[in-house]
Order: structure tokens, then sequence, then C-alpha cells
């Protein structure tokens, strides 16, 4: 027998048959090539990242607008000489100017030009003032009002950095601050460092802003994310497993809801302590063959003479195929208690970092993912098969808000975190599975104490 | 020398490319092993339309799980399991009901050292696909394949001692329908 099969198979093995024309068109119609996705994750964190930057630059322009727009505009300074009702006001260098015109005007009243200046900012504009009237009738500190057409003739402006301290310098001024609702700031001028240096270094001249921010407040944080899976292997070697699966899942946009109750202390160090609702969505999608309908076929057996011999009825399925695509979801409650640090850097707007342990209270899952055979099955809290933790330990957040001031009691923010959290997977689950999710949030804050 | 090297490819690739979804690799990658498939698809098959399905079926499934090969062993053998496999399958899901009138009484083994010397492969190929198809599958499988009979048993979902008996009776025809065509030749 064994000789029998051996020459069968030596025969048989390497046996080959032509294949019509037409078959590889039919298969290319259905393999899934793969063009080049774009990478939208990549899209969205770009702008993300670029969106704190634009509303900074944004203010800016707003700020250089009240300077280009043609308008009127109230200016006020306490200056300690006299003036010419017909003064044309250039602004050049505040601190030389300042100082030289002081000089100037008091020796040579006559003169019909008054400089004010801020090449160290790197903006020169020519303000002619229509109107100049003394509205103080102190001899010392007289109020200058001056009703300008503020028809910028020149306008440089070097950086956006430099235009930014063209707005600290301006409403830094002891007048302006007066208006200011929430801040009260004091500054020096003709700190002709850098902007970082001034904003940083020990014993700077720049303008600080001191936040009379303090007490109770409440917040509400809403954040939309993508959660990025981590897989790896407990014990062996799956990575086969692990390829599977990163390609029958991925993430779709999650989302979580915080609010809870803060304290923020005049230096601008807060602590917040809230409920967290997570969700982490992903997506399962499968193709697999199913059958959509059958016919049926009768055979008839002949033998070589051509008589028949047998019948032989076969039910042939029609086979289609099953697109599975199934939401799996991971829901979790926590308790985030963050330390954070709030510096202000224009008189509206603060930037916050702060980070913190996020303890989870309880943890729900529900789902379909590929077994380590390749066949989907259903897992999660409805199901037979647990194969993710009820609860999980200690998570982590980390982020950075910019946080506009709308009024005393009450601010926006918007910023980018960052979450990681505990193993997911329990015993029976052969693959440790987690999560990093990386988030945009906006939210509000209210002070009430 | 590998037909792959000819064109510059080495076999991983080839497999990479595919795996990238370049189409034209995917057609390399079919181009060389298509021929020795449909032989395969063939003996699970009725007929030649039925195998083009399967090969068809095998090689999508090929292409889609072209990622979990490891790349232990040949791609060959690795191509051969997944095509067997769909074929299997195919086969599962058509449900047959046969009614022989005289295939069951074959039961005599000839013990003639040889019935194949004089017979091509293609006559061969063509008796054994006029085996009853529950005798050609397990004969491939068992024969030409080099699968266990606990492996058949598993594979098609049938008892071992059922496998141990689909071949015996279908080498027994095989062997029956082979000297019959060499009478006839002679």
């Amino acid at each position: 027998m064994k000789q029998f099969d051996k020459e069968l198979r030596d025969l048989l093995y390497d046996a080959e048959m032509p294949v019509s024309s037409t078959l590889w068109d039919n298969i290319e119609k259905r393999i899934d090539t793969k063009p080049d996705k774009p990478k939208y994750w990549m899209v969205f964190m770009l702008t993300v990242l670029a969106l704190p930057i634009f509303l900074v630059i944004n203010s800016n322009n707003h700020s250089s607008s009240k300077i280009t727009q043609p308008k009127e505009i109230v200016i006020q300074a306490k200056q300690q000489f006299s003036y010419n009702s017909q003064t044309q006001i250039q602004t050049q260098n505040l601190k030389t100017s300042r100082d030289n015109n002081i000089g100037n005007n008091i020796n040579n009243p006559d003169n019909s030009l008054t400089q004010f200046s801020s090449s160290s900012i790197g903006v020169i504009s020519n303000v002619s003032a229509s109107e100049i009237k003394q509205v103080s009738s102190s001899p010392f500190s007289p109020i200058v009002e001056a009703k300008t057409d503020t028809e910028s003739n020149i306008q440089k402006i070097d950086s956006g950095i430099n235009s930014v301290l063209l707005k600290f310098g301006t409403i830094a001024h002891p007048q302006v601050i007066d208006l200011l609702p929430i801040q009260s700031v004091a500054s020096d001028y003709g700190d002709d460092r850098p902007l970082i240096k001034r904003l940083f270094s020990a014993g700077t001249k720049c303008p600080s802003f001191k936040r009379n921010l303090r007490g109770l407040y409440l917040w509400s944080d809403i954040t939309s994310s993508y959660a990025s899976q981590s897989l790896a292997s407990k014990q062996g070697e799956l990575s086969q497993y692990i390829n599977l699966r990163n390609e029958s899942e991925q993430s779709l946009f999650s989302y979580s809801f915080s609010t809870g109750l803060g304290y923020i202390h005049p230096s601008g160090l807060f602590m917040e302590v809230g409920l967290t609702y997570d969700k982490i969505n992903m997506k399962f999608y499968n193709k697999e063959e199913d059958i959509i309908g059958s016919e049926e076929i009768i055979h008839i057996i002949r033998d070589q003479n051509g008589n028949e011999v047998g019948t032989e009825t076969e039910i042939r399925p029609i086979i289609g195929y099953n697109e599975i695509v199934n939401h799996n979801t991971f829901t979790q409650v926590e308790v985030p208690l963050l330390l954070g640090f709030e510096m202000p850097v224009t008189p509206t707007f603060s930037l916050a970092v702060k980070a913190g342990p996020n303890f989870n209270l309880s943890s729900q899952n529900e789902g379909r993912i590929m077994n380590i055979e390749g066949t989907p099955f259903y897992y999660g809290d409805k199901s037979e098969t647990k194969i993710y933790k009820d609860k999980l330990a200690v998570g982590y957040i980390a982020g950075v808000n910019l946080v506009k001031n709308l009024n005393q009691n009450m601010s926006l923010n918007v910023g980018l975190n960052v979450k990681s959290y505990d193993q997911f997977s329990n015993d029976n689950n052969p693959l440790e599975h987690s999560f990093i999710k990386y988030g945009l949030s906006t939210g509000i804050r209210y002070r009430f104490l | 020398m590998s037909p792959l090297s000819l064109n510059n490819h080495t076999e991983k690739d080839l497999i990479a490319m595919c795996i990238d979804g370049d189409s034209y690799s995917c057609k390399q990658l079919f181009d060389l092993y298509s021929r020795k498939m449909m032989a395969i698809c063939y003996r699970f098959a009725r007929d030649r339309n039925e195998a083009e399905d399967i090969l068809q079926e095998g090689f999508i499934r090929i292409f889609n799980k072209l990622s979990l090969y490891s790349g232990q062993g040949a791609l060959e053998s690795w191509m051969r399991r997944v095509i067997i496999n769909t074929a299997i399958k195919y086969k599962k899901r058509h449900i047959i009901k046969h009614s022989y009138s005289d295939i069951d009484n074959v039961h005599a083994l000839d013990t003639t050292p040889s019935v194949i010397d004089d017979i091509s492969r293609d006559e061969i190929l063509a008796l054994v696909q006029s085996l009853p198809e529950g005798y050609r599958i397990v004969f491939s499988l068992y024969v030409i394949e080099g699968y266990s009979h606990k492996e058949i048993a598993d594979k098609l979902e049938i008892g071992e001692s059922t496998s141990r008996s689909q071949l015996v009776k279908a080498r027994a025809l095989l062997r029956t329908k082979l000297l019959n065509h060499r009478k006839l030749a002679g």
C-alpha cells in the first residue's frame, strides 16, 4: 500500500493545472489593496497644537488692529510736562522717548513732535493726534486725554513675540490697569531683554501680572480624545495574534466628562478633585464568509458506457461575505486629583499646567475581538467570557491649558492632555492591554468663594 | 533557483509588497503558485468551475492573511494549507446527499505491485477525479497531502474510523479504475 500511495503522491503532489485567465481579475476586485490613507490623527494633533498659537497671535492681531484701523481712541497718560494741543505723537522708543521728550518738551514747549517709542519691541508707528486736551489741572501730573485719529503711517512688526510685548507695555500702563477688572498689573518700561528672559529671569523688569484670584471654584471639562491601544504578550510569542488584533481593531473618537471642585492660591498654585466619566471607543471590523442563499443541483453519475449508476443531489449554498462591525467600549468612573500652576501671560489669558493621579472606581467593557484562533467572539460584562478587569488601579493625567478669563468669576479653557491607564486585562487574557489617550479638552471654571 | 529571484525580488520582499497591497506583486505571487494550487483545488472539487471557485476564495484568503505568515517554513506549504482549509470549508458548506448504487460494494484490494506505470499524470488525475467526493477528499488529504487520520477527522469533523474506511474504499476503487483503464488501453 505504501508503494502505491508513494507513487501516486510523487505523481500528483506537484501537479499543475491551467487557470482561467479571468480568475485573477475576479480576485483582484476582492482583495484589499491598501492605498495610503491620510493620517487623520496627525492632522488632528497638528490642529490642536496650532490652536493655542493661533489664539495668541490672533489676540495680538486684535491688539495691533486697534492701531491700524482708523478710529477714535482715548489715550490717557501721566506726563510730567506741558504739551501742545497740536502735538503729533510718534511712538518710537518708550523709555528713551519718554525720558528725552520730557526734557525736550519742558525745554521746548513749542516742540510739535512728542515721541513715544517702542523700538525695543519692534513696533514703530506714527499716530497723529487730531485733538489733545488737558483734563487734569494738576501741574505735576496732568492727565492728557488725546482724541486721536489712529491712522498708522508706519507699522513694522518684527515678530509675533515682539508684538505681544507691545500689548504688555500698553496694557501695563498704570492708568489702563485701573480699567481691568480682573488683575492689577505692575510694569516697568524700558527693559530691552527678550520676552522669555523678561518673563522668567530672576529680578525681571518685565510686566508682572499679579492675579487676585484665589478661593474655591467649580470646574467642568469635556475632553474628546484619541485612544492609542497597546497590546503586549504576557508570555510566549503571540506577535501574530497581536497583529491580528491590531488589524481588526481601530480607535474611534473617545470622550470624557469631568466635574469637581478646585482651590487656587494667589501664587497660582491650584488643586482640583472631581469625578470623571470616561469612555474609550474602539471599532472592531472583520469580513468573513457567510451563506446568503442556496441552490439545489442534481448530478447523474454514469459509468464508462454511459449507463446511469446513481444520482447525487447537492444543495449548494450561495456564499457571500458578512462584514462584522462592532463598537467596543471601555467605560470608566474615576476620581482625578490634580495639582497645577496657573501663570498669567496677558491680562486676560493664562497658561495652566496640571498633573496628577487618576483613581479608578470602576471599569465596564463590552465588545467583540478576535480570539487566538482568529475567530471573533464577544466579551464583556454581558458575556460569559470576561477578559478585562472590573476595576483598574491608578492611572495618570497631565495637561496644559490656555485659560481665558471672562470676568472675575468665570473663565474658559482649552488644552491638551495625556491620560494613561492601568492594565485592563485580567488573568484570562493572554495579552496585556492598556491605552494612552491624547485629548483636546474644553472647560469652564466658576469661582464662588 | 527560485523563480522569484528572476525578478530581483526575494520571496520576503514579494510578501512584504503584497501585504502593502501592491497589486503587481499580488499578481506575481498568484502567477507563481496558481497552477499548483489549482491542482489541489481540483482534487477537492467536482469540476473545474468549482475548483476555480475554491481557488479564488483560497487566494483571497491568502492575500488577506498573508501578514500572519510568520516566515517559518516554505511559503508554498503555508499556501497549500490555506488552500486546503478553504477547500474543506467550502465543501463543508455543501450538504451532499449520496445515493450510490454499487460503489460501496468495492472492498477488494488488489495487491499488484504497480498499476500506474504506463498511465500519464493527467489520466491518473482524471481517474482520481472520478472518485466519489468523500473518498477523493480523504484520499487527497491522506495520500497526497500527508495528513494523518486524526487531522483529517478533525478537519472534516468525522470519526477517525470513517476516515480510514473512506481511504480503504478510495484506494480500492482507484485501483480498480486503474486496472480497467489499463485493460481498455491494452
